[in-house]
């Protein structure tokens, strides 16, 4: 066999390859990647069979620090969609990925980049007047957790929709039949949740950090204080004072503290000293083995809440 | 003031217990120039803790602790084994390499763990005024068992930090007392780090054996200065760290960096006076 032939052989193997790829393929899928495990749930509630979809952090993962890795690259510089947070939250990591992704269909800007919070018509503790560091490690544009209020969640779902069938206008009926299934769905999960938290309705607790607010601000509880005084920065001695005599003072049986919080071993030793219940809580779709949506992290933190609430009385 | 005792009393006993036993590890330390060892003892006690992670084992069981005392015994193997007689690499470079490598490896396990990445970190930040009442009892047998050990060989230790060459030459097997120095201050510091952090620890560790360097020459004098200033530190930073309601592992660790100017500017004036009283 000369080499001309086995070289004509081995291109066609490729071609047959190639054709035999597109062919699975069918018509191409669009490619979304979200930057949270929760706006990769959205998404996928809307898109349904027509994006692939995938998410850069985990649900375990703290959304404020990120490692990098090789995946995370590869998989922006195939995406035809970026849905992220704002707000800050993702700035320690997801520019930088954007950028080296050389990716020009989701450059700030561009018509594949979507920022999750422009759906928000209320964001909460936005700072007035000047931010500098001295304040911590804190967000200039507002409380960035607001994905843990379901009904932003479902505006999200709806900027996403006229994002997809911008981007896609051949689906854009799928788009919205999804949409309009997922709202639905959603409306009924919102109007049960509030009916069980009912009995959490102005209950005090203290949060690790600054992550509940637009959870307690849907619910009715009572954020009384923080473990992090400033986000980021460990409590000093009278701080930790007033933290234990504001739960012994105002009978405060619950510290709330995300999976991914660092040192959590601080909340461990309030709760201890203090005899109040540290609960440790999924803060984002995947943040369990179970959670496997956007709405069973809600199904899952109110059962927990409750539970702890029964177990302190 | 009823306060500033329920806050203050058991991070204050704790620092002095720091200062106690640190102290006296920081002058064979700088003696023997293996500054970073501390760092490089803690990060191989977190991999070890990640790896039993990976194994599932719970954060706070036994088998956790075992894992990170199984590697920070392995790394005092390393550690004593790398000593040789004829420096062609000098240990720093080697305590440098055990550093960076776990530190690289303790992110490779985490990602594989499925939870509790947060808290192997945590063991290195370390929480100084939350240490609780067991956890003061525990550093303070660990402490004592330590120091016992330590006064009972501080005969060859002493001459092996001091004079190596020496140690050989009498035909000490300094391989085995190398070893054995070096497990106890792994696991001192591997107690002291995940109360402390590594910040404290290498603070208590260095600063007080820097100054008292500076100023005395005997073993026994260095050890006691280093003992008086670390408890100075350690009390005059927890009483500052209360009433400006600093965070109080920081606030320790600057105060320490700024007895060391202070030191030195002292050092400086007294050189000077003595140079020109003569002229």
């Amino acid at each position: 066999m000369s080499f001309k032939k086995i070289f004509g052989i081995l291109l066609a193997g490729v071609f047959v390859i190639g054709a035999e790829f597109s062919a699975v393929a069918g018509p191409k899928k669009l490619n979304v990647v979200a930057s949270l495990p929760d706006l990769a749930s959205l998404a996928r509630a809307v898109g349904g069979d027509h994006i692939n979809v995938s998410s850069v952090a985990l649900g375990v993962q703290d959304p404020h620090y990120l490692e990098a890795k090789p995946s995370y690259e590869i998989n922006l510089s195939k995406a035809d969609l970026l849905i992220y947070n704002g707000l800050s939250l993702e700035i320690g990591w997801l520019p930088l990925l954007v950028q080296d992704s050389r990716n020009p269909r989701i450059i700030s800007g561009a018509k594949g980049s979507l920022c999750a919070s422009t759906a928000l018509d209320r964001i909460l503790e936005k700072p007035t007047g000047e931010v500098d560091r001295s304040m911590g490690d804190i967000h200039p544009e507002g409380n960035p957790h607001y994905l843990l209020d379901p009904r932003n969640g479902l505006k999200i779902a709806a900027l996403i929709r006229d994002k997809l069938s911008e981007l896609d206008p051949s689906n854009a009926g799928d788009y919205s039949k999804n949409y309009a299934q997922f709202e639905t769905m959603m409306n009924e999960k919102i109007k049960q949740w509030e009916s069980q938290a009912a009995a959490l309705k102005g209950m005090k607790v203290i949060t690790y950090h600054k992550e509940w607010e637009y959870f307690a601000d849907w619910l009715g509880l009572n954020i009384a204080g923080n473990v992090e005084e400033k986000p980021g920065i460990p409590p000093g001695p009278q701080h930790k004072q007033w933290l234990i005599d504001k739960i012994k003072n105002d009978r405060i049986k619950i510290i709330i503290a995300a999976n991914y919080d660092p040192s959590i071993s601080t909340a461990e030793r309030l709760a201890s000293e203090t005899g109040a219940t540290l609960l440790i809580l999924p803060a984002a779709t995947g943040g369990e083995p179970g959670i496997n949506d956007y709405p069973q992290l809600f199904d899952y933190i109110i059962s927990k809440l409750l539970q702890a609430q029964g177990g302190g009385k | 003031m009823t306060q500033f005792f329920a806050v203050m009393l058991v991070p204050i006993i704790a620092c002095l217990l720091l200062a106690g036993i640190h102290g006296y590890l920081g002058i064979h330390i700088v003696s023997r120039q293996v500054i970073f060892i501390d760092l490089a003892m803690a990060q191989i006690a977190a991999l070890g803790a990640a790896v039993a992670m990976l194994f599932h084992f719970e954060f706070n069981s036994n088998a956790t602790y075992f894992f990170s005392l199984a590697f920070t015994l392995f790394g005092a193997l390393i550690l004593s084994g790398t000593h040789f007689k004829d420096s062609r690499i000098p240990q720093e470079a080697v305590i440098g390499v055990v550093y960076v490598v776990s530190a690289a490896a303790v992110i490779l396990v985490l990602d594989k763990a499925p939870h509790g990445g947060e808290m192997v970190k945590d063991l290195l930040a370390g929480r100084i005024l939350w240490i609780s009442k067991t956890e003061i009892l525990t550093e303070l047998i660990v402490y004592s068992l330590a120091g016992i050990i330590l006064a009972l060989a501080s005969s060859r230790i002493h001459l092996l930090s001091q004079n190596r060459g020496l140690a050989i030459a009498k035909g000490m097997k300094v391989f085995w007392w190398d070893l054995l120095f070096y497990c106890l201050f792994g696991i001192v510091v591997t107690i002291s780090v995940r109360l402390a952090g590594v910040l404290l620890v290498f603070s208590f560790l260095v600063v007080p054996a820097l100054i008292s360097f500076l100023f005395v020459d005997s073993f026994k004098n260095r050890i006691l200065l280093a003992w008086l200033i670390g408890g100075a530190v350690a009390l005059i930073s927890c009483i500052w760290s209360f009433f400006t309601d600093w965070p109080t592992g920081a606030t320790v660790v600057v105060t320490f960096g700024c007895s060391l100017i202070l030191a030195g500017a002292i050092f400086w004036m007294l050189n000077n006076l003595k140079t020109r009283a003569p002229g």
